[in-house]
């Protein structure tokens, strides 16, 4: 249409009240004729609509595209394709296949044949003449005992019970969640209504398990509560005040290791769950008479209950899906009995060769890890991040603290606190240790730097830790491109399928690490195309899949900063950019960019920590060639394989933590965000 | 120079119809406010120009090219946005500069250019400056220079002087005027600021509820109000109901509740009354008289309800026909107290008839009049 044409159409307009009055009449007509026709005709006129609000989608996400956001959209769904999606898919399929054949096999063999995985019994009579056949399973003989005592060493020996691998791990997880969201919700509760002295150097203490992956962690606590550990030689021998040694073992000992860590996760996000209510509704119930407990359990926390039970699923998820702390303790029998473990020793890397079996077991750990994860999915997307990081103004209710309140509150957190630094000073003693220096004593008798000299001189050690520096570095570098893109396109374009997006990057949050790994395995391998990315023979493969993996499943710490920048950004400097001429790319580069640089910034100095501390995915992928290990294959190897092993892993660990602490305290300083931020919640 | 042209333009927001088919011819070189109450759809309506919004339906014109689906930075337009959009990381140089870096315009010459605007805006020397360093006014002018420094086609102003104070704003208006006409820069200016739209604008679009209500000069839209939402809105109005008894040509009789003739005309071409028919009748304050005038006039009999001195003149509300309160600006040599009555005289010029039919704002005009009843 033209312009003569379009203002011809449209020449009665210049009259003004007629042409409104005109409009009235023919939107009256038009309700009234719908009216009139009846339903069929209704019926059709919604068909038609629909058939239009298809095309009017696909119109709009023509008309938010430019090259340059296409460009942007394109590499962040290319990315997440052939990393993500493709390998889980590929996992999927091979589980239900067996010799290229359609087939139930694996499922059928997990869950009815084969009783180590799923003795189904358990829920049958406890028939006696099956306890015999079976070894394994709920059978407390003497060594599946879940507590032991042995009264002529006088030795306690918890270890929890063996259930079978799919119950053992949900048990485990279901435990340590349990527990670290007693621990967390009352420490959040205490942090975020009581006001009283020292707050805030316990409130920075209390991100201090963070600190420790699980991983690193088990390595000091399993020193210091073995049977000849500081624990047992301090309070039992010199000093006599516990009756028996005591020791952790198996599952009891894996559950108290992630909670130490974990209720720091649950702690937190409890934590702003109580700072997010608005305090009106707590005075309001005051107001009528509530106080006291009734108050907390009446208000309080159903109020807070959906942010609780967002840190606590996700938790689970993560105690699920943790495969350090299973190959620390994996000494112990029940311990390898756990889905993580059992993937992880059903896998023969170099070859890139999967046992049918451990594809199926990697399905049921995903699928529990989706059920999860749904359930929470509200929280973990970017839109509900960005409300939370803008909410939270009013001035939080805090209550003054009397003398008993002091006793109990400094009891708790200091007690929590001391049990919560034992991994720190397991690692840092084993660390300075010098070699055969602790046996049967309290402390180590000797002290040295040796250890940390062998790590940074022995070429292997030093380069497995070069490796790892190199692949979060890219990965991070991949993660701001990508990361910033996606961030970008959910948060400015209004594309159809945004909630999709949305989804993509927040979800590898909880995808297990060693479904990943399996996935990258099986469809790098079996793919003509790809399968030279496995070949230790071509140079640089396996560090391709290794960066790769960490860019894909540390992106959500990114990209939720990022959008939380953006959100903080308003929309209208970027069209003032755009209005003066500038490109698509222009703007992004000259505003966006040093608008929100800071926020991506932190968001990928976050990420690289969390690949540098990778586990899982590290410890399938490091074997494929030894050389491009990284440094958590390598301290996974030397804890196994050397007399000193334990110290070098220590020395290891230390650097990750210090890495950890340097970033945490910039990201303080330079955003002033909410420290929830590092739990990817 | 260009000409704008829109196109029954349709813009909604969810259930929130902010424009609704507006057309609107906007000619070269025309400085074009569009005015009305807040949330009518003025700012909707310049994103949609500057191409921020899609148009639901409708289209775009620039000249004889339809650029509804130009991209915004193909359109060449200058804009201050209402929040000024100020790039808070770069200086006050910068962000002037950054449409013509753009444009790669030689450094030296923008240099030039950029100081000439901040001068221009009374902002000379201010280059350095980031914007945390400005206040709120500051902010603005900075980015009125960002958008004139371009000279681009069009020019979208989206109440660039709101934030000034009253000195400085008439200042700024004079110099947008000479900028714009030195240029012959195609504009559309959106305020809700009345005087401010009447003073500065070649024509004046009145806004209400995403409708365009009238376009016209502002002395056409003081003197010839075409409907009772502009006669309300712009200056202010005592609104007389009745009803037609005669029309002859241009002159209508009619009469109110209480039986009171008056007789006015009609700004309206499109409008034939009939017997009967109800209408309000406008009258502006200044146009009610104490001195009988020598042309055809209305006298209406009022009982002074109320006398403040202002200084230029007498605000005197008063009742006429008991119920109804007149507002009239007379005199202030004129000695008039409470309680005395008093016979005002209006032109029929002066005197507007207005159609109650069609007209969504009626039943607000029959508030407004209730409303001043019950004051008492
Ligand atoms: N992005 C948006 N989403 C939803 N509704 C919107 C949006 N922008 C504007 N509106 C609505 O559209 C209507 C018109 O808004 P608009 O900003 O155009 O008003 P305005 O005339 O500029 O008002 P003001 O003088 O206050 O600036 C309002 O009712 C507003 O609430
Ligand atoms: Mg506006």
């Amino acid at each position: 249409m033209t312009r003569s044409e379009a203002t011809s159409a449209s020449k009665s307009n210049q009259a003004d009240e007629k042409q409104n009055s005109n409009q009235n009449e023919e939107k009256r007509k038009k309700t009234t004729l719908e009216e009139v026709l009846g339903i069929g005709v209704a019926i059709k006129l919604r068909a038609s609509r629909t058939k239009s609000y298809f095309s009017s989608q696909a119109y709009q996400l023509y008309r938010e595209m430019d090259l340059f956001t296409g460009i942007q959209l394109i590499s962040v769904l290319v990315l997440f394709l052939l990393f993500l999606i493709l390998p889980i898919f590929q996992v999927m399929v091979t589980a239900f296949q067996v010799d290229g054949q359609w087939s139930l096999f694996w499922f059928n063999y997990i869950f009815f044949e084969d009783k180590t995985y799923f003795p189904l019994y358990i829920f049958q009579h406890l028939d006696s003449s099956i306890f015999h056949q079976h070894p394994i399973g709920l059978i407390l003989d003497v060594k599946e005992q879940p507590i032991i005592f042995d009264p002529d060493g006088l030795v306690l020996l918890v270890q929890g019970v063996d259930m079978g691998i799919i119950l053992n791990s949900i048990y485990v997880g279901l435990l340590t969640t349990l527990f670290s969201t007693l621990i967390g919700v009352s420490l959040a509760f205490i942090m975020a209504r009581y006001d009283f002295r020292g707050k805030t150097v316990l409130r920075t203490l209390l991100l201090v398990p963070l600190l420790v992956i699980p991983f690193v962690g088990a390595i000091g606590i399993k020193r210091f509560l073995s049977v000849d550990g500081s624990f047992n030689l301090l309070f039992h021998e010199t000093l006599g005040i516990w009756p028996t040694r005591f020791v952790l073992e198996g599952f009891a000992a894996v559950i108290f290791v992630q909670t130490l860590h974990f209720f720091s996760l649950t702690y937190l996000s409890a934590y702003s769950a109580f700072l997010n209510i608005d305090p009106t509704l707590e005075e309001s119930a005051e107001n009528l008479g509530a106080k006291g407990f009734g108050l907390f359990r009446k208000v309080t926390l159903p109020l807070a209950l959906p942010g609780i039970e967002a840190g606590a699923i996700l938790t689970f998820i993560l105690s699920v899906e943790d495969l350090g702390t299973l190959v620390v303790y994996s000494g112990s029998p029940q311990v390898r009995k756990t889905l993580t473990y059992a993937i992880f020793t059903n896998i023969i890397a170099p070859t890139g060769n999967v046992q049918g079996v451990a594809t199926a077991m990697g399905v049921i750990l995903l699928v529990i890890a989706m059920v999860g994860f749904f359930f929470i999915r509200r929280y973990m997307s970017l839109r509900h991040y960005a409300m939370l990081s803008k909410g939270g103004t009013w001035n939080p209710r805090l209550s003054p603290s009397k003398w008993f309140h002091y006793i109990i509150f400094y009891g708790f957190i200091i007690g929590i606190l001391t049990i919560a630094f034992i991994p720190h000073a397991g690692i840092i003693l084993l660390a300075f240790a010098a070699p055969g220096s602790w046996g049967r004593t309290v402390l180590p008798s000797h002290f040295t730097l040796a250890n940390f000299g062998i790590v940074f001189i022995d070429p292997d050690i030093l380069g497995s830790i070069i490796n790892s520096l190199v692949y979060s570095g890219i990965a991070a570098f991949i993660i701001i491109l990508i990361g910033t893109s996606a961030a970008y396109i959910v948060a400015r374009k209004n594309i159809p399928g945004k909630g999709l997006l949305d989804l993509l990057v927040t979800i590898p949050i909880a995808l297990p690490g060693i479904v990943i790994a399996i996935g990258y395995l099986l469809f790098f391998s079996r793919d003509p195309l790809f399968s030279q990315f496995l070949s230790p023979l071509i140079i640089g493969a396996p560090a391709v899949l290794i960066t790769m993996s960490y860019a894909v499943r540390k992106m959500p710490f990114t990209v939720r900063s990022t959008f939380a920048g953006l959100q903080q950004t308003h929309v209208e400097l970027e069209e003032a950019a755009s209005n003066l001429g500038a490109s698509r790319f222009r703007v992004f580069r000259k505003i966006v960019i040093p608008l929100i640089g800071i926020s991506v910034l932190a968001g990928a100095m976050m990420s690289f920590v969390y690949c540098m501390s990778e586990v899982s995915t590290s410890l399938v992928l490091g074997d494929i060639a030894a050389e491009y290990g990284p440094m958590t294959w390598k301290m996974y190897v030397i804890y196994n394989s050397l007399a000193m092993g334990p110290s070098l892993a220590a020395v290891m660990g230390i650097f990750l933590m210090i890495l950890q602490i340097m970033v945490m305290a910039t990201t303080n300083v330079i955003t002033k965000r909410r420290s929830s931020a590092l739990i990817g919640l | 120079m260009v000409s704008i042209s829109i196109n029954e333009v349709t813009k909604t927001f969810g259930e929130v119809m902010a424009v609704d088919e507006i057309s609107i011819d906007i000619e070269e070189g025309e400085l074009f406010t569009l005015l009305g109450p807040s949330g009518c759809g003025k700012t909707t309506l310049l994103r949609v120009i500057a191409g921020f919004y899609h148009p639901d339906h409708g289209q775009i014109f620039f000249d004889e090219e339809d650029i509804t689906k130009l991209p915004p930075h193909k359109r060449d337009t200058g804009m201050v946005f209402q929040n000024y959009a100020i790039w808070p990381h770069m200086k006050v140089f910068d962000n002037v500069a950054f449409g013509l870096e753009i444009r790669k315009v030689p450094s030296a010459e923008v240099r030039k250019r950029v100081e000439a605007v901040l001068e221009a805006v009374r902002l000379g020397g201010f280059g350095e400056r980031t914007p945390y360093q400005l206040s709120g006014g500051q902010q603005q002018r900075v980015a009125l220079a960002r958008a004139l420094v371009i000279n681009p086609k069009v020019l979208l102003l989206d109440e660039p002087l709101s934030n000034l104070d009253a000195k400085l704003r008439v200042e700024m208006r004079h110099e947008l005027i000479r900028i714009q006409k030195e240029f012959g820069t195609t504009t559309v200016y959106v305020t809700h600021d009345q005087e401010e739209a009447l003073s500065i604008s070649d024509r004046v679009a009145v806004i209400n509820l995403g409708r365009v209500m009238q376009v016209d000069n502002p002395r056409d839209i003081y003197s010839d109000p075409h409907n009772l939402f502009v006669a309300d809105f712009i200056g202010s109005c005592t609104f007389i109901p009745g009803s037609i008894i005669s029309v002859d040509g241009g002159a209508i009789s009619i009469k109110t509740p209480w039986g009171l003739p008056l007789e006015g005309r009609c700004t309206r071409t499109d409008v034939t009354f009939n017997k009967g028919d109800e209408v309000f009748c406008a009258i502006r304050p200044e146009d009610f008289k104490v001195q009988t005038p020598s042309s055809p006039h209305n006298d209406i009999p009022t009982k002074i309800s109320s006398v403040v001195f202002t200084g230029r003149y007498n605000q005197v509300y008063a009742d006429v026909g008991g119920t109804q309160r007149v507002q009239a600006e007379l005199d202030a040599e004129s000695k008039l107290k409470r309680g005395d009555t008093l016979t005002l005289h209006v032109l029929h010029k002066d005197t507007i008839i207005l159609p109650v039919k069609d007209d969504l704002f009626a039943p607000r005009i029959q508030e407004i009049i209730l409303g001043g009843a019950a004051a008492d």
